[in-house]
């Protein structure tokens, strides 16, 4: 988040000894203001396809991290199931063609409902494609209103609370003491609310606010924009709601228990891939909006500066990556509404991010470091209670 | 889907219809299209081939006080704004004018007029309707004049941008019975409704939120013909060098939760938190709630509901600790089983609609009950073939 918003407060690159250039963004030009949204957001998907390559990577690492017991169980199972787990179970639509089907001799109609079922895998596919690109292209768009703090931490409140509410009402989650995880999530989200608050009174944004001694009325120019930001971002998020509801549906609730968590992870990796193709493919056609040669020369350069790249190649290596691999190992071996607890640690670590990318500019009050420690202290409860009595490997 | 569920889904999509329905004017606010309507620089500035446009707005400037006694520091903007415009019909509109204007040409708002809370409203309602019986500029007492109003005369109706979004009613221009302004005095009535706090009371039903609802609504359906207003945009108000004008120490109506509404701009990320803390806690604890009413149909659940069995669990969790530390020396079979019961519930929460009693035949054998692998029936009590 802190790289992205980096690259979208960007309003000048150096040009060599020229001197400065100004950014599509701030060049005036309507029709480009929102070309870096997108491109950003393209960026984002095409980082999914590195997915398969870093999960066969980790298949085949894994044996190094766990443990002789879990490594000889896992190396029995294989064997045992030598020639059932072959590559043809990383297969794209193997899971589809799992659904127990007639077995009908004529080979006209077993080629029919492969087609039917490629198609329903597409479809879904698409549709989470879809409900990502939103929730992705508010993210970004909301990151070149609102500091990179508001964003995370709009984002992650959305997406903690309405996956949370979505896993307990489509039957997910578990309803086991439920009264009392309201209670600790309540605690929780109170924390952050006190965060915000308190974030006001001492990020930087705050000191342009400022109170016209002639008029005594408000002059902040960004004040508008920060709502703005907040709202898209936070209403965007609303949707990954959904997202986790049909993934957990459609890619999850068919895994057997007896499957090489290695073997699933590929294979989840690679439904993320093509949902990140998709993504592409559907964002393609919004992409080069060069309206003038002006622009094309300045968003060229923007996109040879070096920083950009930087900038991009971090979040990416170091944000998107581990996060979506530790979601998917996560997903697999905890309970669903475990997950959940993954937003208000991001809440946690951009807090810390904040504060050690920005030493001098940052203030700690002392509510601020009451609301970290509630958030902090129902996260370790939430951990414990949520994750409790279903761990597998 | 269960019943309960089936309820709190139709509850929750009727409410959220209704806040739609009921918001709707505010939410289209949030898209901002002041632009489109915005007074441009060639219109106040003609080039000097292009013929002049006539003025349609009487010049007549009106202005409001509660009596003919004005404080010392608008003085000098009202003075400004007489000298600039000595060709202008100038009215103050004192509070006794007011009530006698709307006693004579207006008796049916009369009981509303008299009833408003706050004197800020009355002021306020004043304006609306001076402005569409008698046409001309209507300019806030704090409000000074820097430059001739005359480019703005050529508008059949005008209004001010205001930030962060929507119109203001401290500088206002208009031709007598716009259609604009008699939206608004009639729809004065229905929006005199009291929300406790006076700030929000005040700009809902006769302030700058209250005109900008009925602009929206105004705008909404198409405008009529010669019903156009235009909007006159912030650097062209104030603050700049060819500012129509200035402003004077004023916000005479703010009270001190008009304080707590700055305030609240200063935190305006915790204030959309609030909102998304609060949906939160409404909807998760509706779904609490669809629990409870659940698990008043199996008993087994209930215990879900009690801390003490979290408790109990903790108890369990030290003791098998204990029971491990102890082991090395030699443990007790009580803390076996106190450590078995413990481990029989936590695999007893993986399905909730089993009944604690098909634990109690594998009790006495000190094993672990597995709902995945065994048969439940054939631990129920009574069928217990072992």
């Amino acid at each position: 988040t802190k790289c992205l918003s980096n690259i979208q407060s960007k309003k000048e690159i150096s040009v060599g000894p020229n001197g400065t250039i100004a950014t599509p963004e701030t060049n005036g030009d309507n029709g480009n203001s929102s070309s870096l949204t997108f491109y950003l957001t393209f960026m984002y998907f095409a980082s999914w396809l590195l997915l398969v390559p870093a999960s066969r990577l980790w298949k085949k690492m894994r044996p190094m991290f766990v443990s002789d017991s879990d490594s000889n169980r896992n190396s029995q199972f294989d064997n045992n199931n030598s020639g059932s787990v072959t590559n043809e179970d990383v297969d794209t639509f193997s899971h589809v063609l799992d659904d127990p089907q007639p077995r009908i001799p004529a080979q006209q109609q077993k080629q029919k409902i492969i087609s039917v079922a490629i198609f329903k895998y597409v479809a879904k596919l698409t549709v989470l494609a879809l409900i990502m690109i939103v929730a992705d292209l508010t993210y970004n768009l909301a990151l070149s209103l609102s500091p990179a703090f508001d964003v995370a931490l709009m984002q992650n409140t959305a997406i903690f609370e309405i996956v949370t509410l979505l896993y307990g009402v489509c039957g997910i989650s578990r309803k086991n003491y439920v009264f009392r995880n309201f209670l600790i999530m309540m605690n929780a989200v109170i924390g952050i609310l006190i965060i915000s608050y308190t974030k006001a009174t001492c990020d930087m944004l705050a000191g342009k606010l400022s109170v016209n001694p002639n008029t005594g009325e408000l002059s902040d120019p960004f004040l508008f924009d920060r709502l703005k930001g907040a709202l898209i971002c936070g209403l965007g998020a609303l949707i990954m709601g959904p997202f986790a509801v049909l993934w957990n549906r459609w890619f999850c609730s068919n895994i057997s228990k007896n499957e090489n968590s290695a073997v699933v992870l590929v294979k989840q990796s690679t439904h993320m891939a093509l949902i990140g193709i998709i993504g592409m493919v559907i964002l393609l056609p919004f992409i080069p909006k060069f309206p003038s040669r002006e622009s094309v020369e300045s968003i060229s350069l923007f996109y040879n500066d070096k920083s950009f790249w930087f900038s991009l190649l971090g979040s990416i290596i170091f944000g998107s990556l581990p996060s979506l691999i530790s979601i998917l190992e996560l997903n697999r071996k905890a309970p669903a509404e475990y997950l959940t607890t993954c937003n208000l640690g991001a809440i946690i670590f951009m807090g810390l991010a904040e504060w050690v990318c920005e030493p001098t500019q940052t203030t700690i009050v002392r509510w601020e470091v009451i609301g970290y420690i509630m958030l902090t202290v129902s996260l370790l409860v939430l951990s414990v209670t949520l994750g409790e009595g279903k761990y597998h490997h | 889907m269960r019943k309960e569920l089936k309820y709190l889904i139709y509850f929750n999509v009727i409410l959220v219809l209704f806040i739609i329905q009921y918001t709707f004017d505010l939410l289209t606010l949030c898209i901002d299209d002041t632009f489109k309507d915005a007074i441009l620089e060639e219109d106040l500035n003609p080039p000097p081939n292009v013929a002049s446009k006539p003025q349609l707005i009487p010049k007549i400037i009106h202005q409001t006080y509660k009596t003919e006694e004005i404080p010392e520091h608008w003085k000098e903007g009202r003075q400004k704004c007489l000298d600039l415009h000595p060709d202008y019909k100038y009215i103050l509109w004192t509070d006794e004018m007011a009530h006698e204007f709307i006693k004579e040409e207006y008796p049916w708002f009369l009981d509303t007029f008299e009833n408003y809370k706050y004197p800020i409203e009355r002021a306020d309602a004043i304006r609306y309707f001076i402005l569409s019986h008698y046409g001309g500029i209507y300019i806030d007492l704090d409000d000074g004049c820097e430059r001739k109003l005359d480019p703005l005369l050529a508008f059949p109706a005008f209004l001010r941008k205001t930030s962060p979004m929507g119109v203001s009613n401290d500088v206002m221009g208009s031709v007598p019975r716009h259609p604009f302004f008699l939206k608004a005095l009639k729809s004065l009535k229905h929006y005199d409704k009291y929300w406790f706090i006076p700030y929000i009371t005040i700009m809902g039903s006769t302030g700058p939120l209250f005109l900008s609802v009925i602009w929206k609504q105004y705008k909404r359906w198409g405008i009529p013909k010669n019903g156009t207003i235009r909007i006159l945009q912030p650097a062209y108000y104030k603050m700049h060098t060819y500012s129509f004008f200035s402003i004077s120490k004023g916000s005479s109506w703010h009270l001190d939760d008009a304080k707590l509404m700055k305030a609240l701009e200063n935190h305006i990320l915790s204030c959309v938190v609030t909102g998304f803390v609060f949906g939160f806690f409404i909807l998760y604890g509706e779904f609490v709630f669809y629990c409870w009413l659940c698990s008043r149909n199996s008993s087994n659940v209930t215990k879900n509901w009690k801390f003490g069995s979290f408790k109990a669990r903790v108890a369990a969790t030290l003791n098998s600790l204990g029971q491990r530390l102890k082991s090395t020396r030699g443990s007790s079979d009580t803390t076996n089983n106190t450590a078995s019961l413990s481990r029989q519930q936590k695999r007893l929460r993986k399905d909730s609609n089993t009944n604690m009693m098909i634990l109690n035949s594998s009790r006495n054998n000190n094993d672990v009950y597995d709902l995945e692998k065994n048969d439940p029936s054939k631990h129920l009590l009574g069928n217990d073939a072992t």
